[in-house]
């Protein structure tokens, strides 16, 4: 910046007046420099639900508080098929475009465990972790099944004793929890009957009706139940009790070192520097302190939470490891992952 | 009873306000224009629109979002009756008669019977809905997987009833559409079948894509080898626009019957609305002396379903409302809204705030008798689409389509997908294959599988699992009425002859 000043001084006053110009523009640029990337065009927010589905909801909050505050220029699209495979393809293909982010959960990394795909997210650029749901376990009011304890004997005698939905995906972070649970109690994962359906709320519905025991997924599908006196949470599988939730034990207190989040992450494209992605570290910081997340991740029984893209980073590859290992112990790893 | 009048009177006080008015109207509207355009459907427009409304107060943004979902399936039988395109599942059997009727130049009649049998049907499903609320609200939930796979066995047997004249080719179509159904990740095993390891396909072939395809593309290409020949024949309307005496008479105990169809079909979670067309549309062909003349343009193949598909909505309401259970993605979408608003559906909503679940059903009674009015006049607009030239029309037809289908998921392979179904489409045609069947077995054969396959897991793989419920039981015995019917219906016959004649 001062090497201008030191050029030969000139003479001419309109030379003055255009080192002073130039000074100034430099200086006006001085901001920019130091944050050096921002979008120069709309972002797209990209979703793998359908709208009005679960991460749908959190894209849309999102976009709203960035319009409302200014904050970035986003649309939302929805790109919706193979469990997130196409949306992240979508915008793994825009090499080095900061332009694309993409929401993203466990998913990404089981997907290609179970070779449902080859896309891993290696192969994207890792951008911040927002926040995460609890997982719970849920029986309706009339079931047997008092506590955890009693659930836990029933799987360490017969594994195959309980008809447990873990929402609609095998494999997922919903199964895991029983798995962990079956393998804490040394019980084969294998061996545990589990029940698929279209969604949450369809294994609400069965379990009220008690058509099956138990289901295991993010709390939000149980806590109205709950609150209506119909059904009975026996635990969480989070690190520590949820603010949510403060009456609901976790897994851990109770014995069982299983923990399972429903957590989100952000991915980009391949490729993106240094300066995109701290541009994005610096635009999810700044929309977690503001007091519409706050309000959505309390409305929605999510648990705070936030890591800059490197941490976050870490935290997938260490998830990831884990993924791999209860994969392979429920028989869903596919050969040479 | 006299309590469920007595709220209600009180819901008329909240729903008649000025502001919930405008409201009940702006949501009606929105819905008509949803319903007519194919793709988008009530699920898609209520999520977008849910952020817009953050502002507005509780009761008024529920009045409009219930408006948008009930009022989306009266406009749904439009571009099935006009240009054989049926924007959502449930308006599917309104195309069969309903295209034929405009063919037979009778489109204003079919359009006018479908806005009435569907705001008839709406009408009762709300007043069923205001007296059996509360006594019904358990009714969803004894619904399990194996009284499910029953239920979808018995409508299956109602699609084995819509093969046509020759039974091999309906049942080539209906196979066909089993075999798509399994196209996917195999929900209960996490494997993925015939996907031809393409992410696009992981998630199944959807429904829309098929019946875009299949209706909407192949007749595109009818009309153009049509063109091409020279021989396009304009359908011309014949006799008045209005509905005849005759139409009148034949349509009052269809549509009677689609709505009690349609209500107990809706208050159960999961394909309520279109297995309720289905099962209306093959009551009506079953009851009916000209069996054979389904297909070329029965008002009654159009009168019960377009009434089974609107009270399949007051009866969705009844678990949504009552135990916070939606049965579709239109009500779940509708029970986001709720829980955004911080109200959580189910018996204490009628308890802490009766004047907002009162006002809403009580605008549902408004809100019907506004679709009339917006619909019927309509009509006469509609049947105008006809006139436009052939030339102009097809093109119109493939970009209403295209878009249909690219806003749902925003994927391209899908257009190309549909292209493959116009294509096969046209084939159907050209060989006199029926493609109603494969469109349902599409439908219900997902279902079918999954909830065969839940029960057998749950049950641990005992099959006695299919007959240990009361409503297991009547739904085998009704399915095994159904499929023996075109058996023992002849011999009864020979047998009254010859009774009649010793």
């Amino acid at each position: 910046m001062h090497r201008s000043a030191d050029r030969p001084s000139p003479s001419h006053p309109s030379s003055w007046l255009r080192l002073a110009a130039a000074a100034a523009l430099l200086f006006a640029a001085a901001p920019l420099l130091a944050q050096a990337w921002k979008p120069s065009r709309t972002v797209e927010l990209v979703v793998f639900a359908s709208p009005g589905g679960g991460n749908d909801k959190a894209a849309r909050a999102l976009q709203k508080i960035w319009a409302d505050n200014k904050i970035v220029d986003a649309v939302v699209s929805n790109r919706v098929g193979g469990g997130g495979t196409l949306a992240y393809t979508y915008v793994s293909q825009k090499a080095g475009d900061g332009h694309y982010i993409a929401i993203a959960q466990a998913g990404v990394l089981t997907n290609p465990l179970a070779g449902r795909t080859t896309l891993t997210y290696n192969d994207m650029t890792v951008l911040p972790y927002i926040g995460t749901e609890p997982v719970s376990l849920a029986v309706r009011t009339e079931s047997p099944i008092k506590t955890l304890k009693d659930f836990a004997d029933r799987l360490r005698g017969n594994p195959a004793s309980l008809t447990i939905s873990p929402g609609s995906t095998l494999a997922s972070t919903n199964h895991f929890v029983v798995a962990l649970l079956a393998r804490a109690v040394g019980s084969d994962p294998r061996k545990l009957r589990m029940v698929t359906f279209g969604g949450g709320a369809e294994a609400a519905t069965n379990v009220l009706g008690g058509h099956i025991d138990a289901m295991v997924n993010a709390s939000n599908n149980a806590v109205p139940h709950v609150q209506a006196g119909r059904m009975r949470m026996l635990g969480i599988a989070s690190p520590k009790r949820v603010a949510s939730l403060p009456d609901v034990p976790t897994f851990r207190e109770l014995g069982f070192d299983v923990i399972q989040d429903s957590w989100y992450v952000f991915l980009g494209p391949r490729g993106l520097t240094q300066a995109q992605i701290e541009f994005w570290d610096d635009v999810f910081a700044r929309t977690m302190k503001t007091p519409e997340w706050k309000k959505f991740v309390a409305e929605n029984g999510w648990e705070y939470g936030f890591m800059p893209s490197r941490e976050t980073a870490a935290f997938l590859k260490k998830e990831h490891e884990e993924a791999r290992s209860i994969m392979s112990d429920l028989g869903a790893l596919k050969a040479g992952q | 009873m006299m309590d469920a009048f007595g709220h209600l009177l009180g819901g008329f006080a909240v729903a008649l306000q000025p502001a919930h008015l405008a409201y009940v109207f702006l949501g009606c509207l929105l819905g008509t224009v949803i319903g007519v355009l194919p793709g988008i459907g009530p699920a898609a427009a209520i999520a977008l629109l849910l952020p817009i409304t953050y502002g507005i107060e509780p009761t008024a943004a529920l009045i409009m979002l219930c408006g948008i979902y009930y009022g989306a399936m009266y406009g749904g039988s439009t571009t099935s009756i006009l240009i054989n395109t049926p924007g959502e599942s449930s308006s599917v059997m309104t195309a069969l008669d309903g295209y034929a009727m405009a063919r037979n130049g009778r489109a204003g009649a079919a359009l006018a019977i479908a806005a009435i049998a569907s705001f008839v049907a709406g009408t009762l499903s709300v007043v069923l809905l205001s007296l059996l609320a509360v006594p019904l609200a358990g009714f969803a939930l004894k619904f399990g997987p194996a009284e499910y796979f029953t239920l979808m066995l018995f409508a299956m047997t109602s699609v084995a009833a819509l093969t046509g004249p020759s039974l091999s080719k309906g049942l080539l179509a209906m196979f066909l559409g089993l075999m798509l159904a399994t196209v996917g990740i195999d929900l209960q095993s996490g494997q993925q079948r015939f996907t031809f390891d393409l992410p696009e396909l992981q998630d199944g072939i959807g429904f829309i894509v098929v019946v875009v395809g299949l209706f909407a593309i192949a007749e595109v290409f009818c009309g153009l080898e049509d063109l091409l020949k020279g021989q396009s024949e304009v359908v011309r309307l014949s006799g008045r626009l209005w509905l005849t005496r005759e139409e009148w008479r034949r349509s009052m105990m269809p549509i009677l019957r689609g709505t009690g169809i349609g209500f107990f079909k809706g208050v159960l979670p999961g394909a309520g609305a279109t297995i309720a067309t289905i099962l209306s549309y093959s009551v009506e062909r079953m009851l009916s002396r000209e069996k054979e003349k389904f297909g070329t343009g029965m008002i009654e193949g159009v009168a019960g379903p377009e009434a089974a598909n609107n009270a399949s909505t007051g009866g969705a309401m009844v678990p949504l409302l009552t135990l916070g259970v939606p049965g579709s993605g239109s009500t779940a979408v509708l029970l986001a809204a709720f829980i955004m608003y911080g109200l959580q559906p189910g018996p204490l909503l009628f308890e802490k705030r009766p004047d907002l679940v009162w006002g809403l059903i009580a605008s549902m009674y408004i809100g019907n008798l506004v679709l009339l009015v917006l619909n019927l006049p309509l009509v006469g607009v509609f049947v105008r689409l006809l006139r436009i030239p052939i030339g102009l029309l097809l093109p119109m037809v493939v970009s209403i389509s295209a878009i249909g289908i690219f806003a749902v998921n925003g994927n391209i392979f899908e257009l190309y997908l549909a292209l493959g179904f116009g294509v096969l489409g046209y084939a159907f045609r050209k060989l006199a294959i029926p493609v109603a069947p494969l469109v349902l077995s599409l439908v219900l054969g997902g279902m079918m599988e999954q909830s065969f396959r839940q029960a057998m897991t749950i049950s641990g793989a005992d099959p006695g699992v299919f007959v240990r419920s009361t409503i297991c039981i009547v739904l085998l015995a009704a399915s095994a009425v159904a499929l023996s019917i075109p058996f023992i219906a002849p011999l009864l016959r020979r047998l009254a002859v010859r009774s009649s004649a010793t």
